[in-house]
Formats: C-alpha cells, structure tokens, sequence
C-alpha cells in the first residue's frame, strides 16, 4: 500500500532569487555585448575614415611629385630653349620668325607640358606666338608677365588661370623670363598649362571614381578640376591638400564622406548581423542550458527525495514483512531473489535468508515440478530453540510469474496447534462413534430377535411397540452411520477405490436394492431403458454410486404418493452420462433451493408433508458425487410454488472424458 | 465349523448366542476379553473368527497377530468387527492378517449366513 503523501501535490518552483540572478546577468551580457559592437565599429569607422583620409594625402603627394617633375622637366626644357633664342637681344633679329620660328615650333612639338607659345619682349609687345593673332600685341600689363620679368634663371611663374579666348577653355598661364647668359633680360617666353595637360598627368595615377582633384592657384582660383564642382558637392566631404610653394599651386583631392564609407558601413552592417546572430546563438544555447540546468537540478531534488520515500518505505514493508504473523519466504530458480521474514526462519531454525531458502526447498518439490495456482505441503520440522514438540507446518506455495521469472511465494503456517485439535475431535468421534454403536448394535440385534422369535406370542399392542423401537433404532444407525461417513469427508479420509461401472447394471442394482422400500410405502421404482440400448461404462466407485443412487432413490420414494412412480434413468451424451432419479412427490419450494444440500438443514417441507429423516442425506450425497468428479442439479416443480404436476428430478452428471473406463475391444 | 466370538460387551455376545444357537452347523465358543481369547487359542483350533477390534489390551489386533502367530490356527478365517471403517484402518487390518472386515452394527439374525458365506 503507497501511501498518497509519498507523492508531490505541487510542482517543483525553482528557487526565485537565482532566475532574478540569470536574468540579470543575460542583460548585462547582452548590454556588455553591444557596447562591444559599438565601440568596435566606432574605432573602426575611425580607422577607416583616417586610412581613407591618408589614401587621399597620399595620393595628393603623389600627384604633386607628379606634377613638380613634369613641371621640372618642362622648366629645363624650357630654359635649353630660352638658352637658344637668347644670345641677341630681340630688337636685333629684324625678323623673329625667320631667327627663332623654327625652334620655337620645335619646343612646341617636343615639349609635351606646352602646346603654345608666346614671346614677348622687354616691353610686353608679343613677338611671336603660335597663335598668329597675337603678335604684334602688348601683353605687359598680365600679372605673369609683372612676375616672369623680375625672376631669375631656371625660375618660372604660374599665372591666375584664364579662360582661353580661342578655345574658351581654361588654361593656366606659365612664364619663364628670358635671359641671356650673362643675366640680361631679354623678354618673357609663356605658354599655358591647359585642362589636357593635368588630366593626362593624373591619369597616370590610380584615381578613385569618386575622388576629386583640384587645382587651385595662391588666390584661390581652380586652375584644373577633374570633376565639375556642382557635381557630388553635396553631403560630408573628405579632403587632403598638398600645396607646391614654389608655383603658389596647392592640390585639393577630397571624395565623398559617404562613398568612402559605403565599404565601412557595409562590413559593419554584416559583421553586426552574424556577431548579433552568434551572440543570440550562444544566448538562447545559455538559456536552455539554463533551463536544462535547473530541470536537471530539480530532478535530482525529487529523486533524492523519491529515494528517501522509497526507502522509508521499503523500511515499513521490511517491518511488515519482517513481523507478519505467518512465515514467508520468496525465491525464484535463479537463485537472485531470497527473502524470508521472522517467523519463516524461526521455523526453519535458519539465522539468514540463503539458510531458510534452502532448508524450505529440501523440504518441498523442485520449483518447475509444483503444480501452478497454490500447492499445499506439510512440512515435519525439528522443533524450535527451547522447544521439544516438532513442528507442523503448512507450507502455502503460490508461483507467481514477475518479470518473466518465476517466482515462489511460500506462507507458512503453524498447524501444530490445528492438527492436535482435529486429531482430538477425530479420537473424540471415533469414541463416540464405538460407544453409541455397541449399545446401538446390542438394542437393534435384540429387537431384531424378539421380532423374529417371538413376533408370533407376542400381544397386538407389544408387537407395535416393538415395530415402533426397531424403526427408531433403525434411523438412529443410519444417523451414525452418516455422521460417520461425513467425517471421513471432512477428515479427507474417504476413499473411492474407481472400477468400471456399467451405467445399466448400476441402475438396475439401485432399483433392486431398494425395490422393497418402495413396496412398503406403494411406490413403484421404474428404470428407463438406456437410449440406443448403449450402456456406457463409467471409472466410478460402485459402492459409493449406489449409496448415492439409494439415497435419491429413497428420498423419492419417501415423497410419492402411494401409488406413485420413481423413474430411474440416464442420458448419454458423446461428452457426458447424466443418471437421473425423477418422482411426482410434492416438489422443493424454489425458496429452499439454496439450503438443499447444508447438513441439519431446516425443515424445507411443511409439518404435514416433511419425512423423517437425518438431514444428513443430501450433503453426503452431494460430496460423494463431487469426489468422484461428478456434478449434483436438481430440476423442480413444488406444489408450494403453485405447480400442478410437481415433481422432483435430481441429475448427477459425469464427464465421460474423465470418468469413462476405456471401453474392451 | 468352530467359530470364537471375541467381544468384551456381555449383551452383544448373549444376543450373538441367542441368533446362532438355534444354528446346528455352528459351534460357538465365546471370549470376553483378549487374555481370555489368546488363553483359548493355544488349546483350541477354529475355522472362523471374529474379533472385536476395540477391547481393553489386549485388543482385537493383539488377538489377530496372536492367532497369525500361532501355527495351530493356520487356516481360519479372521474377521475383524469394528465401527471404523476408514480406508486407512482395513488397510492396516488387512495387512496384520486379517481376512475380513464386518462393520458394526452388524444384525445377529444374519450372522450365520454371514459365516457360512466365507466358508
């Protein structure tokens, strides 16, 4: 028996304060965590806005490098030039063209920085220029030729950049001053540096889509821009500059903020995706763990305690089972299972478990030999510490079969005491049983002859009387006699010693036997032929089946009515004789069915219709015929249930298959 | 046919000797007790007996192993008459000797045909 209290009413709460405790700690992981991711792309936009911000510095470097050799290259070139038209001041070449044309021409050609030129003299007046319409002008007033006139040797000047009037494109103007060897200024030679020249230099650098490069002269004008200013001009910009202190030319590059930043943004975008995706990973892998953690936790808590319930309740049943009244030992064949209580290794004299189980089982048959359900054994044993008597015991034992091996359950039971006290009964029977029959034989066998050797000389009344006493004591014998008989029932000492019985003959015995009774009271007793005039041969005590036939037959006829008739029979069927004794007397109130066969039962019939008799009659029948393996029914028709034709037909049914002699060839 | 009678109760012997003594192929001879019925064994011989099994000692039973003791006796015929007729007594009767068993109460009157059938 489980107790209800062994078992949890609510479930398991895990503890409050530590689920507070994780929570807290998985906020701060998470704040901890994107503080991380925020820095981290911080420092990184950091970083890549100054390498971006280096990139373009270093570019600007480059161009400037650039352009300064270019120019530098000119500049010699230039002066090999101005070296070669400076021998003569020019009022002394009459004419320019023809002195000075064709290297003039030349230097324009080779020159790949300058794709013009213009010679002007002292005064401004221009000399000669690759664009006709120029000569003949004065240019003295320009800026580039106030400055070109004060310079000195392998120097030049960059100009305030001017739209070209020929070409209406932008050009820078550059002028060198011509001086003769020993320092006498000539003129001024300047040519321009037009957009062609600058794009064709920062095309040999490596030039981003987005980069932007400009030009810009000492007074802030644009000399040269790859890209027109309007456009890209909006939003954040990046800017590195580069100034050439001797030209007054400083070099902006500068790209948009944004485009630098695109890669920036893009690899801070996916690299916050699969950082984001892992942490929650790891995240949600630490909430289950956590959850897995306080379930395990909270299984282990329930199995400890289950643990110490079972053991507290294996202790109860051990002291139950260890004190109960009766001795019990359990073994099964494989010899794991044994286990005995007190009182079984009392009996057995045995100190421990393997002692006791052994002892029983010399004592009993082997386990697969004992028959399933309960076998019964009765065990002799020595007697116990401090005692002389042996010891009877019955040894209950019940096979039982618990997972898939079988198992035996032994009760075992103190007779001693219930043996003495039937062998006491029995002494006490049996005693009684001599001491009623001697005087009973002594008072029958004297009347018995005063009947039949003086019945004749006897006077009416005095031979009555002697009927009267000999009918009593008649009754009084068989009374004995059943009390007799049941007590060999109930001492399991009646013996059926089975022969072949033929129906037939059996029945024909019983009428004859007790043919005379039924003379006495007008019965008639009938046999019905047997159907198909077979006659089945039954495994049956024949002594005992006449005592059962006569004590139906006697019965029926003990109710007929005078003039009545007993009918004796049987039905064979391939499975089953069924002996029948039927008779027309007044019938078994249905009410008194139950009581039929008790011993000493009630009066089941009125005062005016009940027979004398011992009470005994039925239930000797009925454990007779149950002994023999037979089966006792009673069809009925009482006249004090109404009936008109009442009668009474009792059947006594044997299984052919288990009764049947094997029939002779 | 000799026959001895074995039975301490005095009325069941006189009412046995009323039945049979008008019997002239019976000769009766009557003991009251075992010592009385061993006393008569050693100087007589008897076709049949029958012997009250319940006496005071010396019983029926120490009669019947007497009488099978005694080689004189040889060819009677013991009946042994008791009130018990479990299946484990007549086995224990038969196997000292005995030839038959007559279960108490017996009828007087047929007594003599009784005897003459074992003959």
């Amino acid at each position: 028996m489980v107790r209800s209290d062994y078992f949890l009413q609510t479930e398991y709460i895990p503890d409050k304060r530590s689920r507070w405790v994780f929570r807290l700690l998985m906020i701060a992981v998470t704040l901890i965590f994107i503080g991380g991711m925020v820095l981290l792309a911080l420092a990184d936009q950091r970083r890549t806005a100054a390498r971006a911000h280096q990139q373009l510095r270093h570019f600007a470097e480059l161009f400037e490098q650039s352009l300064e050799a270019s120019l530098a290259v000119a500049n010699l070139e230039m002066w090999s030039l101005i070296d070669d038209i400076s021998y003569l001041p020019f009022r002394y070449a009459d004419n320019i063209d023809a002195h000075y044309g064709r290297r003039l021409q030349r230097a324009v050609e080779e020159i790949e920085q300058v794709d013009s030129l213009v010679l002007l003299d002292n005064s401004g007046t221009v000399l000669w220029s690759t664009a006709a319409s120029l000569v003949g002008m004065n240019l003295g007033d320009r800026a580039y030729f106030q400055t070109a006139v004060t310079l000195a040797r392998d120097a030049f000047t960059v100009g305030v950049p001017i739209t070209s009037r020929g070409s209406g494109r932008r050009v820078t103007p550059i002028a060198w001053p011509v001086l003769s060897s020993s320092g006498e200024l000539r003129g001024v030679i300047a040519s321009s540096l037009g957009e062609d020249y600058y794009a064709s230099l920062l095309s040999l650098q490596e030039v981003a889509p987005d980069m932007r490069v400009r030009i810009v002269t000492a007074n802030g004008e644009t000399a040269f821009a790859n890209r027109q200013t309007a456009e890209g001009g909006s939003g954040a910009q990046m800017m590195a500059s580069r100034a050439l202190p001797g030209l007054g030319l400083e070099i902006h590059v500068s790209r948009d903020r944004a485009a630098v930043m695109r890669g920036y943004w893009e690899r801070t975008i996916a690299f916050g995706i699969i950082a984001l995706a892992l942490f929650f990973t790891v995240l949600m892998s630490a909430i289950r763990a956590r959850r897995h953690s306080v379930l395990l936790a909270e299984g282990l808590k329930r199995s400890e305690r289950d643990r110490l319930q079972i053991k507290s309740a294996q202790r109860e049943f051990d002291a139950i089972f260890e004190n109960v009244g009766d001795g019990i030992v359990i073994f099964d064949d494989t010899g794991t299972l044994r286990r005995s209580n007190l009182v079984a290794r009392r009996f057995l004299g045995a100190r421990d478990d393997d002692t006791a189980v052994r002892r029983l089982r010399d004592r009993i048959p082997p386990l697969p030999v004992i028959p399933e359900g309960t076998a019964t054994f009765r065990l002799d044993l020595p007697p116990g510490e401090g005692e002389d008597e042996r010891q009877a015991v019955q040894c209950r034992v019940k096979k039982l079969k618990l997972y898939g091996a079988e198992i035996a359950y032994c009760m075992l039971e103190d007779i001693s005491a219930q043996e003495r006290l039937a062998e006491a009964r029995m002494a006490f029977v049996t005693s009684v049983n001599h001491e009623l029959r001697t005087p009973l034989t002594s008072l029958s066998g004297a009347l018995d002859l005063l009947g039949d050797r003086f019945g004749d000389t006897l006077p009416q009344g005095a031979a009555k009387l002697v009927s009267m006493a000999s009918r009593n004591t008649e009754r009084l014998l068989v009374l004995v006699n059943d009390i007799l008989t049941l007590q060999a029932i109930d001492q399991q000492q009646l013996s059926i010693a089975r022969e072949p019985v033929r129906v037939g003959q059996a029945l024909t015995e019983a009428s004859a036997t007790n043919a005379g009774y039924g003379l006495s009271r007008d019965v008639t007793i009938r046999v019905n032929p047997l159907p198909d005039h077979e006659d089945p041969v039954l495994m049956l005590d024949p002594v005992r089946l006449q005592q059962i036939l006569a004590n139906l037959i006697s019965n029926a006829i003990k109710y007929s009515p005078p003039g009545g008739v007993v009918n004796l029979g049987a039905d064979v069927t391939d499975k089953a004789v069924s002996l029948y004794v039927t008779d027309t007397g007044p019938g078994i109130p249905q009410a008194a069915l139950d009581r039929l066969f008790d011993r000493f039962t009630k009066p089941i019939h009125g005062r005016d219709v009940q027979a004398s008799g011992t009470g005994l009659g039925l239930a000797i029948t009925r454990e007779l015929v149950q002994r023999q393996g037979g089966e006792i029914t009673i069809e009925t028709r009482a006249q004090a249930d109404g009936a008109c034709d009442s009668g009474t037909t009792f059947r006594i049914r044997f299984d052919r298959g288990t009764s049947e002699a094997e029939k002779d060839p | 046919m000799n026959v001895l009678f074995v039975d301490d109760e005095a009325d069941i012997r006189e009412l046995i000797e009323l039945a049979i003594m008008t019997e002239p192929d019976i000769e009766a001879t009557f003991a009251a007790s075992g010592t009385e019925a061993m006393s008569l064994l050693a100087t007589q011989t008897f076709d049949v007996m029958l012997l009250d099994v319940m006496m005071p000692p010396p019983d029926g039973l120490d009669v019947l192993r007497a009488a099978r003791a005694n080689a004189d006796q040889g060819d009677a015929i013991i009946v042994m008459c008791t009130a018990r007729t479990s299946a484990e007594s007549e086995a224990e009767f038969r196997a000292l000797g005995a030839d038959h068993i007559l279960h108490k109460p017996f009828k007087p009157l047929k007594l003599a045909e009784y005897i003459r059938s074992l003959t």
